[in-house]
């Protein structure tokens, strides 16, 4: 009963805090239903992000490459986009560079043992200095068609739509379905997985290739809504990251778990877009952000504070199979 | 089935490196039999049976199942045909449901999608056939260890093996679940499912097992039936050679009182405990698993906070503000019960850990001094005959006896008053055992008090002044071992209802 | 049995010239060759450029030396490069107000300063039991909006001659090399010698062990953060001192080349290796000179880092080193 009450008390907590700020700030049109629109385009392509990345931190690894490959992806779906005035054209390049890169990483981490956490951030850098050569060629997508894209609506845009899909297609998958499940275990319990013959490696690939399904995804969006970001990559880091811990505390006990990352992605883009609203500049969205980020993983992990959690580098393991 | 076997295995070879784990295994398993496997550590056991289940492939030799061929299948596949395996290492997952970590390896699905509510018959019915009664909806991570054994050997159930492996079943869990297992094993019997159990302990092997298979070195010496096999016949058949006397005789006279433990609580662990030991004393604490040895420990070394109680060393009261380093400072020595994860720095050498405890012996202004250090280290290896005998060598790299030394080592660095050894033999082979019972005997005549957490009661009785029977976190008696037959210890430790009042 | 793959003898305390070391020094000169003949008119021969590559090596050795105590004491600082960036502004700017007579204080705040927030870090790592990534991820972000609001963002000029004296050639080799050597000499006594840095070395290698053999886990852990961020602080006032001001971001990016350094060291020569971490430094420092001698971008300077660290556990894989 306890534990229970604990997961849900943050989800209320958070509900409560924004509707706290929209009282406070009665004249601030929080919730009219064009800011709710805006919000949510915003929150898309961090989402997306952030469900990827929960993905492969549910089944056991760690990952900052996305910080890299996102500003990489836009800038390539841009000249793609230019170069061959198709929308799906460009977001199947992108796609297909993105789960490649991915699949890599992957055979890296599996294959040959590689820790997850050190290939990524070589990943990061390493498309950071693709991304700076290419960026000098190409600034903004022209094809106003494809730019639009992001503004085509069914009641709420398309991307938006699109968001939900993938998301409630992800919570089936991860805790319906015998995949999502292994995948889980995978994370958990490396040994008990390879105890009951659920394949590590095929779990942890199959993360990594939706990971790069959902980054290219990610990046088409941003694309066509602000054009190609230029090493902003960095910055995504924290609320990618801030989605899915914040997500970690709720829901689930102490597991990154996809409802909880939607809700942490969805809180992320209510406050950016509140703090835009009441002209508070973005250098103080950080810190909060920065705030939020620890403050929930504190909480979460209070129960266990006197464990300290460490970094490990290298994977340690020595396979005697064969 | 040719001859009645079911198990076949024929020159088994398995090399890690250069060490020969396995040097050729010859072994028949008989259907329905219960048939042990003992050893020293090292000998090979546990490897064989990661072998037979598919984990390790054998670098030479086969293994056959029903006069088939399974040398070198996967391990799913090998499970698929029958054989399943209930490992040392409790691999439970913590945040999952005791249902759902029974069936983790065939979770029930309806129409493509997860159905747990289906399984729930399969898994209680598995329950029932244990004896074990589990809310399924707990998470695992809640039980404690001896219900989480019951839960992994669930899981194995659960898959309707033909032949099931048991390795150290008993290590983690209470006499009376020792019972409950041991019927488990009877009635599995009689459904024609054999058994292969692996353990250290004599009283398991001699109570429920039909055969018993000795290795040693990597080779199995011989197959006996239990029966016919006098323990002292068992014994110098592991070791290759005749063990007289473990126990040193120990005479010290007792002085004043080092250590006072005055109604120790802490959760439901340790239940208002409270006993002195005087320097010069050796004295158990003797109780199944679960029955707070080691929280009694630790609590007394400062790892944690009890809810309630006071520890006096040499009448200085260590609470509040208790820590480990506060108790080396009171010259309270600790030899933890997990050697691996908590007993040593795995990836640094002897001598890094022997010159663990105390580094200001070895330095001058905080700055270490390597010559010090390589001579202080090079001593404690000889005195302790450590194998290889060679300070740059990585701990991890020794065997598990001779880790156990370099563990105890560094307390041989200073003169503590007071010794706490949780388990301090526990997966130590025979002659290392002796060695360090031998030891222990000196430090008690050096002077110091010693307090000896174990489970083993003729270790516990071989050695101790005094014997404290810990039952469920309470000392319910306390005896003399010189003058209390084993069996009444025994009786007092499973918890005689009368008694425990 | 768990032989395998286990180096028996222990790399741990190794004499300064190891085999590993030699093997290493044998690649520098490789690869000195290598750029030798690939540069045009061999100019990566001249004298001036040995001591170019020796001091661009400073500044992220001393980054290096900062995020390698933090890694083997089992954390990881992520913010390490915007604390650095938040120092430097802070020392210009106070010697920017008229504090001119003594350049000590200004520095002084700057490492105190850094201090103060390693030991946030820390304490939010050892006391909270909050896993370092994301706290220095947190703490990365709350120092950029912090250093915002303080500069408004503009750059500081610096105008204090003995300041930017500190990055001149004094004696014909660059005062940078010599700080590197005594802060390479410190780390060294700390780290490697001193039973402080044992201490720390054991926590990163196994926190439970350590904890049952009396060491103050919790405290070592603050420490460590608070070694990492003041050395950082370091780096980045002789970083502001060399390029003679200060933009708000200009010194975030050394985190990556920080974090390149100290992971490629601990692969090849342990857990903390001062002269390892050194050597690699100058490395790298030599393939970026290299590299732009011969005529390629910098842009992929970011990729060749990345690069490396994929090299490193390579080599690693293939020598089967254990950290």
């Amino acid at each position: 009963m306890n534990k229970y009450l604990q997961c849900y008390a943050l989800f209320f907590g958070l509900l409560v805090l924004v509707v706290l700020l929209q009282i406070i700030f009665y004249d601030v049109p929080l919730f009219s239903v064009l800011n709710i629109k805006n919000i949510l385009l915003q929150t898309v392509s961090i989402s997306m992000m952030a469900l990827g990345l929960s993905y492969i931190i549910m089944s056991g690894e760690a990952d900052l490459s996305f910080a890299g490959m996102f500003s990489l992806l836009t800038v390539v779906f841009a000249i793609v986009a230019n170069a061959a005035n198709y929308f799906f054209i460009a977001l199947i390049a992108v796609t297909a560079i993105a789960i490649g890169v991915n699949l890599i990483i992957a055979l890296l981490v599996t294959k040959l043992k590689f820790s997850s956490f050190i290939v990524s951030i070589a990943v990061m850098f390493m498309a950071n200095g693709i991304e700076k050569h290419l960026h000098q060629q190409t600034t903004l997508i022209n094809n106003d068609a494809i730019k639009s894209f992001s503004t085509i609506e069914f009641g709420l845009p398309l991307v938006v739509w699109l968001m939900a899909l993938v998301y409630l297609v992800s919570y089936f998958v991860i805790n319906k379905t015998k995949f999502g499940f292994d995948l889980r275990v995978v994370g958990e319990n490396k040994h008990a997985a390879v105890e009951e013959g659920i394949n590590g490696n095929k779990m942890k690939i199959s993360a990594y290739i939706i990971a790069g399904l959902l980054i290219a995804l990610a990046a088409s969006v941003e694309s066509t809504r602000v054009g190609a970001i230029y090493e902003q990559g960095q910055y995504y880091m924290l609320p990618v990251f801030a989605a899915c811990y914040i997500g970690y505390s709720m829901f689930t006990p102490g597991r990154v778990n996809v409802a909880g990352t939607l809700v942490g992605a969805l809180f992320l883009g209510i406050i950016d877009n509140f703090m835009k609203m009441i002209n508070v500049a973005s250098h103080n969205v950080y810190i909060l952000m920065g705030a939020i980020l620890i403050v929930s993983v504190g909480l979460a992990s209070f129960k266990n504070r006197s464990k300290i959690v460490q970094i490990k580098l290298f994977s340690v393991e020595v396979d005697n199979r064969k | 089935m040719v001859g009645n076997i079911i198990v076949k295995i024929r020159g088994v070879k398995k090399y890690f490196g250069a060490t020969k784990a396995l040097d050729g295994i010859d072994l028949d398993i008989c259907f329905d039999d219960v048939h042990a496997i003992v050893g020293s550590n090292g000998a090979g056991k546990s490897t064989l049976m990661k072998t037979l289940a598919g984990e390790y492939v054998p670098d030479e030799g086969k293994i056959y199942y029903l006069e088939e061929d399974i040398t070198g299948l996967e391990p799913l596949e090998i499970q698929k045909k029958g054989i399943q395996v209930v490992h040392q290492v409790l691999n439970i997952v913590e945040s999952m449901t005791i249902l759902e970590n029974i069936l983790l390896a065939c979770p029930p699905t309806k129409n493509g999608f997860l159905n747990w509510k289906e399984g729930e018959g399969r898994v209680k019915e598995i329950l029932n056939f244990i004896g074990i009664d589990f809310d399924l909806d707990k998470t695992a991570g809640s039980l404690s260890t001896s219900e989480q054994q019951f839960v992994i050997l669930a899981r194995a159930l659960v898959k309707k093996p033909k032949v099931l492996v048991l390795d150290e079943p008993t290590s983690k869990i209470g006499l009376k679940e020792t019972e409950n297992l041991f019927e488990v094993i009877r009635k599995l019997k009689a459904r024609d499912i054999t058994t292969i159990y692996i353990s250290h302990r004599m009283e398991d092997i001699y109570q429920i097992c039909d055969k018993v298979s000795i290795f040693k070195d990597g080779k199995c010496i011989d197959t006996r039936v239990t029966k016919d096999l006098p323990k002292d016949e068992l014994v110098t058949m592991m070791l290759g050679k005749k063990i007289d006397v473990f126990f040193p005789n120990i005479i010290v006279e007792a002085g004043k009182e080092v250590l006072k433990v005055s109604n120790l609580k802490y959760k439901d662990k340790i239940n208002g405990v409270s006993f002195s030991v005087k320097y010069g004393e050796i004295v158990s604490l003797v109780g199944s698993v679960g029955a707070g040895k080691t929280e009694i420990v630790n609590a007394i070394y400062g790892i944690f906070k009890p809810d309630y109680g006071d520890v006096l060393i040499d009448n200085q009261p260590v609470f509040p503000n208790h820590s480990p380093k506060k108790a080396i400072k009171y010259g309270v020595a600790l030899v933890p019960e997990d050697r691996t994860m908590q007993g040593m720095i795995e990836d640094y050498s002897v001598k890094n850990n022997l010159t663990a405890v105390n580094m200001k012996n070895i330095s001058k202004n905080s700055i270490i001094d390597s010559k010090k250090e390589n001579r202080l280290a090079q001593e404690l290896n000889n005195r302790l005959s450590v194998t290889p005998n060679d300070i740059n060598y990585v701990i991890q790299a020794l065997s598990g006896g001779n880790q156990q030394k370099v563990v105890i080592g560094k307390w041989l660095v200073d003169r503590y008053k007071l010794y706490l050894l949780d388990e301090v033999t526990a997966g130590v082979d025979i002659g290392t055992k002796s060695e360090i019972y031998r030891l222990l005997g000196e430090l008690a005549k050096a002077g110091a008090g010693i307090v000896l957490a174990t489970g083993d009661i003729e270790e516990a009785m071989g050695l101790s002044d005094r014997i404290m029977i810990l039952f469920k976190g309470k000392i319910i008696k306390e005896v003399d071992p010189k003058v209390t037959a084993k069996d009444k210890i025994l009786s007092y430790i499973m918890g005689d209802e009368k008694i425990a009042q | 049995m768990n032989n395998q793959g286990i180096p028996k003898i222990s790399k741990q305390k190794t004499p300064i010239i190891s085999l590993q070391m030699l093997v290493f020094l044998i690649l520098i000169l490789a690869v000195f060759a290598l750029f030798t003949f690939l540069t045009p008119d061999f100019c990566f021969l001249k004298i001036e450029n040995l001591n170019n590559i020796l001091t661009d090596a400073v500044i992220p050795a001393i980054f290096a030396l900062g995020m390698g105590i933090i890694i083997a004491g089992g954390g990881i600082d992520l913010s390490l490069g915007h604390i650095a960036s938040m120092v430097a502004i802070i020392v210009t700017y106070l010697m920017s107000r008229g504090i001119e007579f003594n350049l000590a204080l200004p520095i002084l705040v700057g490492l105190v300063t850094a201090a103060g927030i390693g030991a946030v870090s820390g304490l939010l790592v050892s006391r909270l039991g909050i896993s370092s990534l994301i706290v220095t991820l947190g703490m990365m972000f709350l120092i950029i909006g912090i250093r915002q609001i303080i500069t408004g963002g503009q750059s500081i000029y610096i105008n204090n001659e003995a300041f930017k004296r500190i990055a001149i050639n004094e004696f014909g080799i660059s005062n940078l090399v010599i700080i590197l050597m005594i802060v390479g000499v410190l780390c060294y006594l700390t780290m490697e010698r001193s039973i402080f840095g044992r201490k720390i070395q054991f926590v990163g290698a196994n926190i439970k062990a350590s904890r049952f053999m009396g060491i103050d886990v919790k405290n070592i852990t603050m420490y460590t953060f608070i070694l990492g961020a003041v050395l950082a602080a370091f780096g980045g006032i002789l970083f502001a001192a060399r390029a003679g001001a200060v933009q708000i971001n200009s010194v975030d990016s050394n985190l990556l080349g920080a974090l390149c350094i100290a992971v490629f060291s601990s692969v090849l020569f342990g857990r903390f290796k001062t002269s390892g971490i050194i050597l690699v430094a100058i490395l790298i420092s030599m393939i970026g000179m290299g590299m732009s001698m011969m005529g390629i971008k910098t842009e992929w300077i970011n990729f060749m880092k990345g690069l490396i660290l994929f090299f490193s556990i390579l080599m690693a894989k293939f020598m089967n080193f254990n950290t």
